[in-house]
């Protein structure tokens, strides 16, 4: 109660205007909300907290327990989660529209008022994030993916996505970087299928509103430095991964949509190699890649000679023939991609 | 009380489908959406209960011949992506998915493939590729235990009856179809009674739809009805201990998604244990479901999932479950069944039921599936159904079910009723038929 009265007394500066924006309304009884923290993702944070940061979340603040949330977005029919990207920290909840107020205040509560207790630390958030990171880490596909990014950027965007262990944190630092980092400028609120005059007002009404602005604002961006011709290669058990990449600076984002439809369109269709292509777009750099995943070591190295050539052939005015569908159909634009039953797992 | 009040304030704005049937017997359905993409696709209500023993298969054949062909690839090229999808009642034959704008090729695609199906059919290359294809992927669904046990479920539960089909074949039967088997199958099911356009998303006008609906090139008549089905209760099991875990599903038989009444109870009932992933949620141990924090305090599983599998005349409702601590897999069913029973004891609270009632709201209506998807389950609920609810009739139906209405459900089709049972994985402590099937009633209360 006192630590309540006293954070209000001390937030004397008028209120900072939040982003918030909300998608084209369509009429169901089920609304979104997503909280994005920028400069809160794997890249701009020590290797490895800003995913601790995302497995604390939605857990004791000082106004309610991490149980009490759970049963009561159980009752008003709401669920929530928080995930890490390499750009931001996403909070995301969905949930029946009534419930808006409840969940504009519950994500506002994980940036403003999280405990960051250290038996939690304990026995819920690096167990939990540990188990995340290793499911991650065994499957080929994304394993490949994290060292592409390794190799491709090695600082910033090369950082793991998720907490591998490596260095150790406590929760004060857990509390102190959560302070540092949830500020009033790097947040951007987004719902959706939610009426804007009432979220800006639930918004303006939470705490959300009263979140300080980041100390040193005139923090230059570091340009991403970016690392072409390397190798790596990584023995494990399970399906053979390849993993071709080029990062790219983002203006040369769209161009690289059609190279990787060109390239995608050089590789004959067969059943047991499955091929992904994207264009990951991140604020300070692109990553355009295809993977191939096969049984057969052969066909997957077959596959990226093809798509090698294919490579150095996609140039110029042939690629106006090819369309970015990359980014609408989840890189697996093939007629009738849907038909795969295992996914090779999920890749960040 | 507090439901009620949620639904009066929304129920007026609810977006509905709108549905048109020509005169030929053809539905159209259409349903306004905001997804990145639009999806406008040709269902056919025949999946594999429509096929028999020597053509298992066949309907999933149909679709892949359709999402595979030259016109497919060419659309890619306009912008258009055709997919296919197959269920126990249901044919997705082409998918057509689209950025916005995109709609006129979609549609034109869509003709082009109901007017050469035929023809594709005959393409005896085209289709031996699709059935090797096909037979491989028949071969690789039973290697996903999770789906495997539930088909195999479904197997067991309505055996000698083509309801126990498999929905994507079986690879012995594939692998010998020919085109001819194709052929038959859109003589006796691409009719336009038994066909739906259905179309969901951002882009889509109803208008169009219909009328390029009419000039479709299908012909008139309806399918013969399905063969009568009845459910056994019996169990099958494939102990494979080279899996990491032990998979079992149980069920026991519903009445299908036409009885309205025990269909949404039913709804409501799996959704009281609902789903559990254990450690893969964070919050998993702060779960108001007692039997979630039961298998979670004692580990005896890391995943379960009730269901309700809803055929137009006959169902099944029950649980999968999966356990690594496969020395614990009898008392994760034994307790899962006790957790059953107590919707006949008149036990379940009232926040359990609340919690399970705004569970299923959200799931039914949820906003971020793919279009694709969104079609298919509009096209399925119009096919079991045979009429289409719109969010606000459903809410409604859910907030109807009252605690009286679980324990009535439960008393007739759950308590002391036969149950399906298929497992497979490390099953060496699962126990034998009888023993379990005594734990869907109680001794004493």
């Amino acid at each position: 109660m006192f630590s309540r009265i006293s954070t209000r007394t001390f937030s004397t500066s008028a209120a900072r205007a939040i982003k918030v924006s909300t998608k084209a309304a369509v009429d169901s009884p089920v609304s979104s909300l997503k909280v994005v923290v920028k400069q809160a993702g794997s890249k701009s944070t020590p290797a490895g907290l800003s995913h601790l940061l995302a497995s604390s979340a939605f857990l004791n603040t000082k106004s309610k327990s991490g149980l009490r949330l759970k049963r009561e977005a159980e009752l008003l029919g709401g669920s929530y989660k928080a995930s890490v990207t390499r750009d931001a920290l996403v909070l995301e909840a969905t949930f029946l529209k009534e419930a808006l107020p409840f969940f504009v205040s519950a994500l506002s509560g994980v940036l403003t008022e999280t405990s960051f207790k250290p038996h939690e630390l304990d026995e819920l958030v690096l167990p939990y994030a540990t188990h995340v990171a290793r499911q991650a880490a065994e499957c080929p596909a994304t394993k490949a993916l994290e060292e592409l990014h390794a190799v491709s950027f090695r600082r910033g965007l090369g950082q793991p996505l998720y907490y591998d262990g490596t260095k150790k944190y406590s929760s004060f630092d857990l509390a102190t970087f959560a302070k540092a980092l949830f500020t009033s400028d790097n947040i951007e609120v987004v719902g959706q299928n939610v009426d804007k005059a009432a979220l800006d007002k639930f918004v303006a009404e939470s705490a959300l509103s009263k979140l300080p602005e980041s100390k040193n604002k005139t923090v230059a961006k570091t340009a991403q430095k970016i690392y072409t011709g390397v190798e790596s290669r990584i023995r494990q058990p399970g399906k053979t991964v390849a993993i071709l990449g080029v990062p790219v600076s983002p203006a040369d984002i769209p161009s690289y949509e059609l190279v990787a439809a060109a390239v995608y369109s050089a590789i004959p269709a067969s059943y047991n190699l499955s091929v992904k292509t994207n264009v990951l777009p991140y604020e300070e750099a692109g990553l355009y890649y295809i993977s191939f995943a096969s049984e057969d070591a052969s066909e997957v190295s077959d596959g990226l000679k093809k798509a090698a050539a294919a490579l150095k052939k996609a140039s110029g005015a042939k690629l106006s023939q090819y369309k970015p569908f990359g980014r609408l159909f989840g890189g697996n634009f093939r007629p009738g991609g849907r038909f795969r039953l295992r996914q090779d797992c999920q890749s960040p | 009380m507090l439901s009620r009040r949620f639904f009066s304030t929304t129920v007026r704005k609810l977006a509905k489908a709108e549905i048109t049937t020509l005169s030929n017997g053809l539905t159209v359905i259409s349903k306004p959406g905001n997804s990145k993409l639009s999806s406008i696709g040709l269902y056919l209500n025949s999946g594999a209960r429509s096929e028999n023993a020597y053509n298992s298969g066949v309907s999933t054949l149909f679709g892949n011949v359709l999402k595979n062909s030259s016109i497919a690839k060419k659309a890619l090229n306009s912008g258009v992506k055709v997919s296919s999808t197959n269920a126990k009642e249901l044919t997705g034959a082409a998918v057509a998915s689209f950025a916005p704008g995109n709609a006129d090729a979609a549609i034109s695609t869509l003709g082009e493939l109901v007017k050469n199906a035929s023809k594709l059919a005959e393409d005896r290359v085209a289709v031996s590729e699709e059935v090797a294809k096909a037979a491989t992927f028949a071969e690789d669904f039973e290697n996903d235990s999770k789906k495997m046990v539930v088909e195999h479920m479904t197997a067991t539960a309505f055996q000698g009856t083509s309801l126990a089909l498999p929905s994507y074949g079986k690879a012995e039967t594939l692998s010998i179809l020919e085109s001819q088997d194709i052929s038959d199958f859109i003589g006796k099911n691409l009719l336009a009674a038994n066909t739906a356009l259905v179309a969901y998303g951002s882009d889509i006008s109803h208008e169009k739809l219909v009328e390029a609906a009419s000039k479709l090139s299908i012909k008139d008549g309806s399918r013969a009805p399905y063969p009568a089905t009845s459910f056994l209760g019996s169990d099958v099991r494939l102990r494979d201990d080279t899996l990491p875990k032990a998979y079992v599903a149980i069920s026991v038989k519903t009445p299908g998604a036409k009885s309205d009444k025990d269909y949404f109870t039913g709804l409501v009932a799996a959704h009281i244990n609902g789903e559990f992933v254990g450690h893969d949620s964070l919050y998993t141990q702060f779960e108001g479901s007692k039997l979630s924090q039961l298998v979670y305090a004692s580990s005896l599983g890391d995943y379960y999932k009730h269901f309700q599998l809803a055929y137009s005349d006959i169902g099944l409702w029950g649980a999968l479950m999966t356990s690594p601590n496969i020395g614990c897999v009898d008392e994760l069913i034994h307790f899962t069944l006790k957790s059953w029973n107590r919707m006949s004891t008149r036990t379940i609270t009232d926040a359990e039921l609340q919690k399970a009632k705004q569970e299923i709201k959200l799931s039914l209506s949820s906003i971020n599936t793919d279009s694709a998807a969104q079609t298919e389950k509009l096209a399925d609920s119009f096919f079991s159904k045979g009429l289409l609810y719109s969010d606000g009739e459903l809410i409604q139906n859910i907030d109807s079910i009252t605690l009286k209405d679980i324990a009535t459900w439960a008393d007739k089709y759950l308590y002391d009723q036969d149950i399906a049972l298929a497992a497979t994985g490390q099953i060496e402590d699962v126990f034998d038929y009888n023993r379990i099937r005594n734990d869907m009633s109680m001794l004493r209360w």
